[in-house]
């Protein structure tokens, strides 16, 4: 199967297919061969912070059509995504929202301050205004909203944790009913950190919506997928898209369903850079989804942790 | 008072008289098998050196004296990461007088309960019980718990909710510790760096993470003295299994390092960047202010920091660095996170 042949059919994917399993090999030989950093690898998961040290690529890295950019770190560093064609990411971004919101229209907001255009989350929100957006979707920053809610069209808030929560308290909001609110993560910024339930009643309050209408996106700047929650605390990746929960201990273990761990995720879609990666968070699975509880760093597995007790 | 403080001194001699006493020895046997990264020279290492500081002198120079406003059965959520991490906390809660309700840790159920039936066994009565997390919070009235900061958000969400005070509620965030170094160590204070950097395999919230060294100062003689700890306290078995894919990401991203026979162990250059278990970064600095900028950035995460005894002086004493070697050692009276769980218990 050629590179060429999964661009165009990755999305087209079912759970039941088992063409995840010869794309997924196609793509880890692939990459062996065609990018340097996993080809020394060696190892099945690249841990995500490689992004942030090396050029993760198949390719000239010149040849990139777009980077994305994470937001640096204690150290400084950013993870860089180089993006060889910016269809693919639009493709999945558009077959997974589809998938979970269907084609629309909606009226699209999204509340993101502190990001900079180059995150990967204000190009996908720019591809989802575009595709599904009425005339009044947009970005906005100001306090408070940019318009009357009530558009005509179901409304889409989307937004990082921290600023919804802020957003929250200049209220209250009533919201329409059929409205939803999708967190995109960022638990922890210039606040303490708190639990998503706790992050979901606060938003469900403060905007005046039922919490089964707040939802949740899981995506990161090395990843070109999302996975969406619906009300609940479980994400559900799209076909192309395969998460599994790993022993920090020993990351070749894959843990049973309810076991924490942390997240390994193939992502099809990343097929001009690596498709296997080892995440930083951690989490449990559940089904065809998985649940996240929480970031997971080196000082964390020195440190106690009882989220690794087990539930 | 007089009475429990000399039961617990007692009940800390006989573990700490010989390692063959049953009282130890089966909480040693069971406590091995339980799914842990503790080794058996580790864990006897361990035993003998908390045991040491529950001395009838130690526990009153800690109380001094305070006594609580009144008496709480205070929960605790214990660690499981070291072997009896969570000692002091049980001897705090005690001595302060109130109730203990304990939440063990499944990869050490045993030294605990071990330890309080030789308490019990001197004629001490002590209300003491263990349960589980999920029915201790009808149980207490004050929490001590320790974890990461997602794992301190949801304790602290569930302690709410059950109408705890924030104010009874001591939640310590995970940290780790750092060493920084000047080129004048001696073979010694190289030693004792490696018991900071490898005993119980990295884990702990003391265990030195980060090695600051002045540019120039390579790390192959500190590569020598944490091959030699290893000689003494042999790693187990899963710390090799855990540094593979470390060794190999490292090796993928060009970063250099280096790692010991059977990779025991790993030491990289780079960032300030805290890694797993057994794995310590050795950061480069040009100065001193150089390092006072770092530690600055990272403080609130930093439980304690060591550097050789001349060194310590020099440094800001704000940061109250101690002797290296110091970090698997703590005194009795040490304060997680700078704050006195004495003066917390008290004022409940």
């Amino acid at each position: 199967m050629t590179i060429a042949e999964i661009e165009a059919r990755f999305t087209s994917l079912n759970r039941e297919d088992n063409a995840f399993s010869v794309i997924e090999r196609a793509l880890e030989a692939y990459q062996r061969t065609h990018c340097e950093v996993y080809r020394r690898f060696g190892e099945k998961y690249l841990p995500v912070a490689a992004f942030k040290h090396v050029e993760v690529v198949t390719f000239p890295a010149s040849e990139a059509e777009c980077v994305f950019q994470s937001s640096a770190t204690g150290s400084g560093l950013r993870s860089r995504h180089f993006v060889r064609r910016l269809a693919v990411y639009e493709d999945s971004v558009c077959a997974g929202f589809e998938a979970v919101f269907g084609e629309g229209p909606y009226t699209i907001w999204a509340h993101l301050p502190g990001y900079s255009t180059e995150s990967s989350l204000v190009q996908m929100l720019k591809i989802l205004i575009r595709r599904y957006g009425d005339d009044r979707s947009q970005f906005f920053l100001t306090e408070g909203f940019p318009g009357d809610p009530d558009t005509g069209f179901p409304l889409v808030l989307f937004g990082a944790a921290f600023g919804l929560l802020d957003l929250a308290e200049e209220g209250p909001w009533r919201l329409p009913q059929d409205a939803r609110i999708v967190e995109t993560g960022g638990m922890k910024t210039h606040r303490r950190e708190i639990t998503r339930r706790e992050l979901h009643a606060c938003l469900a309050e403060g905007f005046g919506i039922q919490e089964s209408q707040v939802w949740s996106e899981y995506g990161m700047c090395e990843l070109l997928s999302q996975a969406y929650s619906r009300g609940g605390p479980v994400y559900t990746p799209p076909p192309w898209m395969r998460v599994q929960v790993v022993d920090p201990h020993d990351p070749k273990r894959v843990l049973p369903d309810g076991e924490p761990g942390l997240l390994t995720i193939t992502d099809l879609a990343n097929m001009h850079t690596v498709s296997s990666l080892l995440t930083e968070d951690l989490g449990v699975s559940s089904g065809d989804g998985f649940e996240v509880l929480g970031r997971f760093s080196g000082s964390a597995l020195r440190g106690c942790n009882f989220l690794l007790e087990g539930r | 008072m007089n009475k429990l403080v000399m039961a617990l001194s007692e009940a800390a001699r006989i573990w700490n008289d010989s390692r063959s006493q049953p009282c130890r020895g089966e909480a040693v046997q069971t406590t091995l098998s339980a799914p842990n990264s503790f080794t058996e020279e580790a864990l006897g290492y361990a035993i003998d050196q908390q045991m040491s500081e529950v001395a009838e002198s130690a526990l009153t120079k800690w109380i001094q004296g305070r006594v609580p406003k009144r008496v709480h059965r205070v929960g605790v959520i214990n660690a499981g990461n070291v072997p009896f991490a969570g000692l002091q906390d049980l001897l705090a809660v005690l001595i302060c007088g109130h109730s203990y309700v304990g939440v063990l840790s499944r990869k050490s159920p045993d030294l605990l309960p071990a330890f309080v039936q030789t308490v019990r066994n001197q004629g001490a009565e002590i209300d003491v019980s263990f349960t589980d997390r999920e029915t201790i919070w009808t149980q207490i009235q004050a929490v001590i718990a320790t974890g990461s900061d997602a794992s301190i958000a949801q304790i602290r969400s569930l302690a709410t909710t059950r109408g705890l005070d924030p104010r009874k509620c001591l939640l310590r965030g995970n940290r780790y510790g750092i060493a920084i170094l000047d080129g004048r160590e001696t073979d010694h204070d190289l030693d004792d760096l490696a018991m900071d950097v490898l005993l119980h395999e990295g884990m702990g919230c003391r265990n030195v993470a980060l090695i600051f060294a002045p540019v120039g100062l390579e790390p192959d003689q500190c590569l020598e003295h944490l091959a030699q700890m290893r000689a003494v306290f042999p790693a187990h078995p899963s710390t090799s299994g855990r540094l593979k894919m470390q060794q190999a990401y490292l090796t993928a991203v060009n970063q250099p390092h280096a790692y010991g026979e059977g990779l025991e162990f790993l030491i990289s250059k780079g960032p300030p960047e805290v890694q797993m278990p057994g794995h310590v970064r050795w950061v480069v600095y040009r100065d001193m202010s150089e390092v006072i900028h770092l530690i600055a950035e990272m403080r609130n995460k930093v439980q304690c920091m060591v550097a050789r005894g001349g060194l310590c002086e020099k440094l800001p004493k704000s940061w109250n660095a101690q002797p290296l070697g110091t970090t698997q050692r703590p005194e009795l009276a040490w304060m997680p996170d700078g704050r006195d769980t004495i003066d917390f218990l008290c004022d409940l």
